[in-house]
Parts: structure tokens; C-alpha cells; sequence
């Protein structure tokens, strides 16, 4: 069981290394020492208060991979209805019952930055988020979500 | 001089020869303005003598008998003496004893002659359109256990001059070759999806493409789909495909959806894409796919996997990874052609 998982995951660190320069929005690796163990920088997508920030993923895969998803959580704070403000905790479903062996950890980036890009305010890990979606204080959240990514996940914090 | 008495001695060595004799006739058979265009192609027209050049050895691989040898590959290393009309003109004798006339539109059942003939037609651009299509139905005749023994037999045999050649188109892109590899196996009648994507002027182009699509959708159109690429039931953008559907990526990087692209490509774009294809590996655990688990799909969506990853799946949760429909009760879809083409896959193993 272990084994398959391993194996699985190997390839998928070649595939990440064979495509490093096709997807900029994703950077995946791996811990040097712990292939179960992973990390991946993603871009916060455009024309959401996310742009500009680079929010990193630690990402724990169990033994049973690919047959149940890894864990993800945000390690760079996020302003998100979906996700938790203080573990980083994420909401998706597909990280919990949707969750499809074919997907890998490259597709499931992709779906957190889809998440980021459509927040879900109807099912809140970050309440105070959620309810300013739900109250249709658009402009709250905007601004928020925005100055948390200034704060957080902005390399250039007013230095330059 | 009766080139068939030339044609003797010289034809056992069949493998380089034949090619440097192909490449010699080229400027005659081409004017200036064509010759241009060769040069844009020659990188496809590589990968298309790679595929003739298979296709040709396998046929070597069915027929040992040296009779056979003289016959079909005879008269090609013997270009360089004798002059290309008449080559041809030998070479069309030779077919007619053999075979019926059938050049190029044709299916025909001689397949080792056609093959040649395929090769031979490369070489003018003038024909590469026809030509592509030809080869690809050419490849569905084949069986496929016996084309995969041909590929090995060609690595085992010494012919390694063009190999260098057309491995620097390989080497970069190993997945390539392995793609190629499976194709002839699996007979993907779509084969000609994965050549294009050999070219590196069309893997360029293709990046570019890619790069264009994400920023239209960023959304969820994941990963890893390199390999998997053909394997899809559903377009990306296609109304009938399930939302729960994990849309894998680099079908982007195939030309099916894109513009602006050579004469020969939109030939394939146009035609109709086979519902279920066989992906080289498995999706699951990227393990290869042999011919047992190519023939099992368990799933009505078409969806394949390893015989390993549907058992450990029907242990757990028990739903189809693509369709994420409950698999029935595991019946046995295994026919008795697939154990043959397993046994003789194994074979093929232990003799490589």
C-alpha cells in the first residue's frame, strides 16, 4: 500500500520537475527527506483581492494516496471564507468527499486557486469572512482579503 | 543491369542504408518551393520515417525468412546506383509480383510493401498530407503484439546510425517515445495526436497554446494529464462532460482546439475523436498499462485503470474515479484475445 503510494508519488515529482516552467501560477516540491511531505507556492489568481500574493500550501500526504486526498492546509495567512484564518485549515470538497484518485496534487492547487478565485460563503471556515459575503458587503471583503494579502503573502512589504 | 541481381547482396543490411538512400532522393523529387518546406518539416518528417521505419521492421519481425528480406528492402538500398526513376520503377515491379498496386490511398494487406512505399513517399512533401492519413490507417491492421516485438528487434539489431538521428529528436522528450512505444501496442487509432506533439517546433507551439488557454480559464483545469491526455471521454470544453469530472491538462497541449496551425494537423483535428482511447498508463498509480488492463474497463464511462488500482478502489469506496458512479460487481472483462496478447507481451518482456 505504502509502496504504491510512494511510487505514485515519485511520479508525480518527475512530472512536477519536467513541466517546472509550464505552470507559473504553481510551484510544487517535495521535502528533501520526506517524499509524503509536500509544499507548493501558488499565485493568488487575478481580478480577486488575492493578486499579487504567493501563498504557500504545506501539503501531507497520507499512506493511502492517491486512493484519499492529501491533507492542505495554508501556512501563509488568508482572508477566505473557506479558509481557516488561524490553522490555515481549507474547505473543498474535493480535499474531503469529492475527492477522486485521478486527481493529483498539481489538480488540487488548481482547485484551491480556483477556490480563491470563487469563494464558497455559504459553508465558512472563516465566519467573520463569510458573513461579510453573506450581508453583501462585497467592498468589505474586498478590502480585507486585500490587505491580508499585502500583509501576508507580499515579499515586498513596503521595503522597496 | 537487372537491379533485381543488385538488389541481393546488398539487402540484408537494410536499416541505415535504406534511409541514407531516401534522403539522397529527396532533391530530385522535390522543386525549390517544396525543398522549403521540407526544411519546416523536417522534424515531423523525422518522426514520420520513425513510424514508417517501425512499421517497416515490424513487418521484418513477422516475416524472418531472408526471401522476404530481399524483397522488401532490396531495392531501397540500391538507390544510390541505379537512379531514382528507376528504383522506382523496380520498386513498383517488385510490388506488383507481390502484392496488388496499391500505392497510397489504399489499405492494403501487404503491409511490410506498403510500408516502404510509405517511407519512400515521406520524402516528397508534396504527399505528406495523404500520407498521414495513410499511416494512420495503416497502424490499425497491425496486430498489436507482434508490433511491439518488431520495435524491440529493432533495438536489438545494430542499425544504430539513423537511431542516433532520430533519437535526438526522442532524447529530449523520452515521454515521446514511450507514447510512440504504447501507441503501436495499443493501435490508438489517434496516434497521429501524439506524433505531432513529437515535432519541437510543435511542442513550442503547443506551449504557447497552453500558456494562452490557462489565462482564459484559470479554473480547474488541472494537472497531470500529460500522459493521460488521450485517455479522455469528453473534450474540456464539452456540454455533455460531467462537472465531477476531473479535467486533466495537458489535453490543452494537444492541437485538437487550436488555430493557426499546419494543413496536415487540422486533418486530425477534424476527425472524430475515439470516445475512450487507451491512455498509456494508468491514472492511478501511473504504472503502464499492459494489454490485460488496457481491454479492462471496468466503468461505463469508459474510464481505464490498472486492474491493481480498480481493486483497491472497489475495496474502499468502490466509485469510479472519473464518473464517481458505484463500479458494479467486479465481472472479469477480459476476453480471450487480451490473454493472448498478455502472454505474448510477457514474452516480449523476458526477450528484451
Amino acid at each position: 500500500m505504502m509502496q504504491a503510494s510512494r511510487a505514485r508519488l515519485f511520479k508525480e515529482y518527475k512530472e512536477v520537475q519536467r513541466d517546472k516552467s509550464g505552470d507559473s501560477d504553481i510551484k510544487l516540491s517535495c521535502d528533501d527527506t520526506n517524499i509524503f511531505k509536500w509544499t507548493a507556492l501558488i499565485k493568488g489568481p487575478s481580478e480577486t483581492p488575492y493578486q499579487e500574493g504567493v501563498f504557500l500550501l504545506a501539503m501531507t500526504v497520507p499512506e493511502q494516496y492517491p486512493l484519499v486526498p492529501p491533507q492542505v492546509r495554508f501556512v501563509t495567512k488568508i482572508f477566505h471564507p473557506n479558509v481557516h484564518f488561524k490553522t490555515g485549515e481549507i474547505c473543498l470538497d474535493i480535499l474531503k468527499t469529492a475527492w477522486s484518485p485521478a486527481w493529483t496534487l498539481q489538480s488540487v492547487c488548481r482547485a484551491i486557486i480556483a477556490l480563491m478565485a470563487h469563494p464558497e460563503p455559504d459553508s465558512p471556515l472563516n465566519c467573520d469572512c463569510g458573513n461579510l459575503l453573506r450581508s453583501g458587503d462585497d467592498r468589505g471583503y474586498q478590502s480585507m482579503a486585500r490587505m491580508y494579502t499585502r500583509l501576508a503573502a507580499t515579499a515586498n512589504k513596503g521595503n522597496h | 543491369m537487372a537491379p533485381d541481381s543488385v538488389q541481393m547482396p546488398a539487402s540484408v543490411n537494410n536499416g541505415p542504408n535504406s534511409e541514407q538512400a531516401y534522403e539522397k532522393q529527396t532533391p530530385n523529387n522535390s522543386g525549390g518551393a517544396s525543398r522549403k518546406k521540407k526544411v519546416n518539416r523536417s522534424a515531423k518528417l523525422k518522426q514520420y520515417k520513425l513510424d514508417a521505419r517501425r512499421e517497416q521492421w515490424l513487418s521484418q519481425g513477422k516475416n524472418k525468412g531472408p526471401a522476404k528480406h530481399n524483397g522488401d528492402l532490396g531495392p531501397l538500398s540500391d538507390v544510390n546506383k541505379v537512379g531514382f526513376n528507376h528504383v522506382e520503377s523496380t520498386m513498383y515491379s517488385e510490388m506488383d509480383s507481390r502484392s496488388p498496386k496499391s500505392s497510397i490511398g489504399e489499405d492494403n494487406e501487404g503491409s511490410s510493401l506498403q510500408e516502404s512505399d510509405n517511407e519512400f513517399a515521406f520524402n516528397s512533401p508534396q504527399n505528406a498530407p495523404r500520407k498521414e492519413a495513410n499511416i494512420q490507417r495503416q497502424q490499425r491492421p497491425g496486430s498489436s503484439s507482434s508490433s511491439c516485438s518488431g520495435f524491440i528487434s529493432e533495438d536489438e539489431d545494430g542499425s544504430l546510425d539513423d537511431w542516433e538521428a532520430v533519437a535526438d529528436a526522442l532524447n529530449l522528450n523520452e515521454d515521446s517515445l514511450k507514447l510512440s512505444r504504447e501507441k503501436v501496442r495499443e493501435e490508438i487509432p489517434t496516434n497521429a495526436q501524439f506524433q505531432t506533439n513529437t515535432g519541437y517546433s510543435t511542442e513550442a507551439e503547443n506551449k504557447g497554446i497552453l500558456k494562452l488557454e490557462d489565462k482564459i480559464k484559470p479554473i480547474l483545469i488541472p494537472t497531470r494529464a500529460g500522459r493521460t491526455g488521450n485517455g479522455r471521454a469528453w473534450r474540456p470544453d464539452d456540454v455533455s462532460r460531467p462537472v465531477s469530472l476531473p479535467s486533466l491538462s495537458k489535453q490543452h497541449s494537444f492541437p485538437t482546439q487550436s488555430g493557426g496551425l499546419s494543413t496536415w494537423r487540422s486533418t486530425n483535428r477534424n476527425e472524430p475523436s475515439i470516445p475512450s482511447a487507451i491512455p498509456p498508463s494508468c491514472p492511478i498509480c501511473y504504472e503502464d498499462l499492459d494489454a490485460t488492463d488496457s481491454n479492462f474497463v471496468p466503468c461505463a464511462c469508459g474510464f481505464h485503470l490498472c486492474l491493481f488500482c480498480h481493486k483497491r478502489i472497489v475495496e474502499q469506496d468502490g466509485r469510479c474515479p472519473s464518473c464517481r458512479n458505484q463500479y458494479a460487481p467486479i465481472d472479469v472483462g477480459i476476453n480471450v484475445s487480451a490473454f493472448s496478447r498478455l502472454s505474448r507481451s510477457c514474452s516480449m518482456i523476458s526477450s528484451a
